[in-house]
This record gives C-alpha cells, structure tokens and sequence, in this order.
C-alpha cells in the first residue's frame, strides 16, 4: 500500500519536471508558452461557469429534498430478487450527479457498515467504476450547440449498470 | 436530455421539500448552490489554468504527438473518422491520458477542446457525431487507473486494507468502459 501512495504521489511531479525539461530542451520559450496556455484555461474556465452554476444549483436543491434516500426505499422489494443492496442505491444515483454528494453518501456508509464490509467493499468499488455524467456532459458541451445527443447517455449507463453490478460481483470476491 | 434531467432534479427538489415542509431549507440549496458553484470555479479556474500551460508546453514541445502516437492503434479503433495527425486526435489523447492518472482538472480543459475541434472538424452538426458519441462515453464511463481518494475515506474509517480495492476497482472499471464502448461501437451504425 505504501508503494502506491509513493508510486501516486510522484506522478504529477514527475510529469511537470518531464514536460519541463522536454520543452527546454527543445527550445521552446517556456515561461510564455506557460503563461499562453494559462490564459487559455481562463478563458476556458469563464466558459463553463454558467452550466456549473445552472447545474450546482439544482443538485442542492435535489440533495436537500430528500429523495435521494427514497431511492433505497423503493429497491427494497427488488433487495431479494436482484441480490443488489438497496443501501447502494442512492449512491449509485448520487455518482452521477454530483462528486460532492456521493462523497457525503460514501462516508455515511463508512460510518454505519464499516469500509471493510461488503456493503463498504462494494461501494469503493462503485465509486471507481463509475463517473459524474451530467457534469462531465454539461461542461463538455459549454463550447459547442448539440441538440441531439443520439446514444451518448444510453451507451453511459449501459457502462454504468455492467460496471455497478460487476462491483457486486467483486465485492464479495474481495471482501475481507 | 439535459434540459429533462434538470428540470426534473429543481421541480422534484422542490417539490418534495415543499410536501415535507421544508421549502425554506431548498431555496436556501438553491442560493448556496450558486454561491457553491462560484466558490468551486475559483478553485477550477487556477488548476484549469496551470495545467493548460503545462499542456501547452508539452503540446508545443511535440511530447503530446509522440504520446498520442503511442496509443495510435487504439485511437484509431474508438475514433476511425478522425485524421491520425489531427488536432482533435491530440486532444483526445491528452484527454485519455490525464484521465487514466486521475489528474482530475487536467482533464476537463482538453475534453473540452477536444469536443470543440471534433465539432468544428466534422461541420458543426447539430447532433452529436459517431467520434463525440464515443469521446463523451468514454469520458463518462470512467478510465481512472487508481481512485486516491477513497482509499484516503478507507483509510480514516479505519479499513484494515484501505488498497485493497485496487485491484477490483480496476475490474470494474474495464467492465464499465469495454461495456460502454462496444454499445457505442454497436449504436453508431444507426440512423441518426
């Protein structure tokens, strides 16, 4: 475990100290060049501030109600036949959402099953497999007019739905 | 789609706080939210911005060409309709890389300048392509190598091997993409 927090903790330091002596290498100006693409990550960032705030808005008003915990009342009747916890469903919901709030869902099932029981287990395993779509496709598309997405949701959560349930598959092979 | 999805997280929020008699703690989610949105934008915005130049100089210096000629085969593969030595192929493989370590902001900036060259390169369609069909499902389907930060959560609950979800996790994480991809592979011979 220590190996990979060390072998974790050198790849952004070695990436820059490679990018770096690369382009100094190769002559390049490099402070401008630096400083040319800062400006573009500016610009960029101004961009997608109105869907992160369109987008952050409704999330906390979302997380507030409530309904997120209705979810796993509604699965329970389904518990028994899929063999799918229905307390990792509202994780499952909130990953797709928001990072912060399926942290918040995370660390609530910490705390009353334990990290290391199958329920902790198969949640760590989810939040690997798994990623904040309508973030990603909001802020994705900040720059350019689409209005038909065609199969991009579908073919996601069709990753997503495999991903979850081969997290429960794994969960109890690699329960401690 | 979007427009669905959010209308139905603000209406149901609302909703059901105002059923359950808490309307005033979902106005103030919403005015938090903004203000939540601006305090992460801040933060957003200096990481953008330093990872762009670092990029800049790695994409200045041709580290990112010889990088994305490494991974040309399964470039190729994903995104068959997109010219080898394109600027958008090199967005996309910046994009890919800095996904696979999990350097989270570094990512976001070349994602989004991947879909813009894709869009402008294949004339401004007003539906999504076959290529940024299958950018925004890998994107989205999560190529992370190593999840830092729920090992660190294992670790504060006290988990006896906070590691031990590497391995299963990059399972998953194979399951999810190759599942994702092939739909995407399967879906894109359709009509649009």
């Amino acid at each position: 475990m220590n190996v990979l927090y060390f072998l974790n903790s050198i790849i952004v330091p070695f990436l820059i100290v490679a990018v770096l002596i690369h382009g100094y290498n190769k002559k390049i100006d490099i402070f401008n060049v630096f400083t040319e693409g800062a400006k573009d990550g500016i610009e960029t960032s101004f961009k997608i501030l109105p869907s992160l705030i369109g987008l952050i808005c409704a999330v906390s008003v979302f997380k507030v109600s409530g309904l997120l915990q209705w979810t796993e009342v509604l699965w329970k009747p389904f518990e028994s036949i899929t063999g799918f916890p229905s307390e990792l469903i509202p994780l499952a919901f909130a990953k797709t959402f928001s990072s912060s709030a399926s942290t918040g869902v995370i660390m609530d099932l910490f705390e009353n099953f334990g990290p290391d029981s199958y329920i902790g287990i198969t949640a760590s395993i989810m939040m690997c497999c798994t990623e904040t779509v309508f973030y990603t496709m909001s802020v994705y598309f900040s720059g350019i007019k689409i209005d038909n997405t065609r199969h991009i949701l579908i073919c996601t959560f069709i990753g997503i739905f495999f991903g979850i349930w081969a997290s429960a598959v794994l969960g109890k092979i690699f329960m401690i | 789609m979007l427009n669905k999805i959010w209308i139905i997280m603000i209406v149901s929020g609302f909703f059901v706080s105002t059923l359950c008699g808490h309307a005033q703690d979902a106005t103030n989610a919403l005015i938090n939210g903004a203000k939540e949105a601006v305090d992460l934008f801040l933060v957003l915005m200096g990481s953008v911005a330093m990872w762009c130049g670092f990029m800049k100089i790695a994409e200045k210096s041709g580290l990112v060409d010889s990088m994305a000629e490494k991974i040309m085969p399964l470039l190729k593969f994903l995104f068959p309709a997109v010219p080898k030595k394109s600027r958008a192929m090199k967005y996309i493989a910046l994009n890919m890389a800095a996904n696979f370590f999990g350097l989270g902001w570094a990512a976001t900036p070349s994602g989004i300048m991947a879909v813009k060259e894709l869009y402008e390169m294949e004339g401004r369609k007003s539906y999504a392509t076959n290529s940024i069909c299958m950018f925004m499902v890998i994107n989205m389907s999560s190529i992370q190598l190593i999840s830092v930060n729920i090992i660190s959560y294992r670790l504060k609950y006290g988990s006896v091997d906070p590691a031990a979800i590497v391995l299963p996790g990059i399972i998953a994480t194979a399951v999810s993409t190759i599942t994702a991809v092939a739909a995407c592979k399967i879906f894109e011979r359709g009509k649009i």
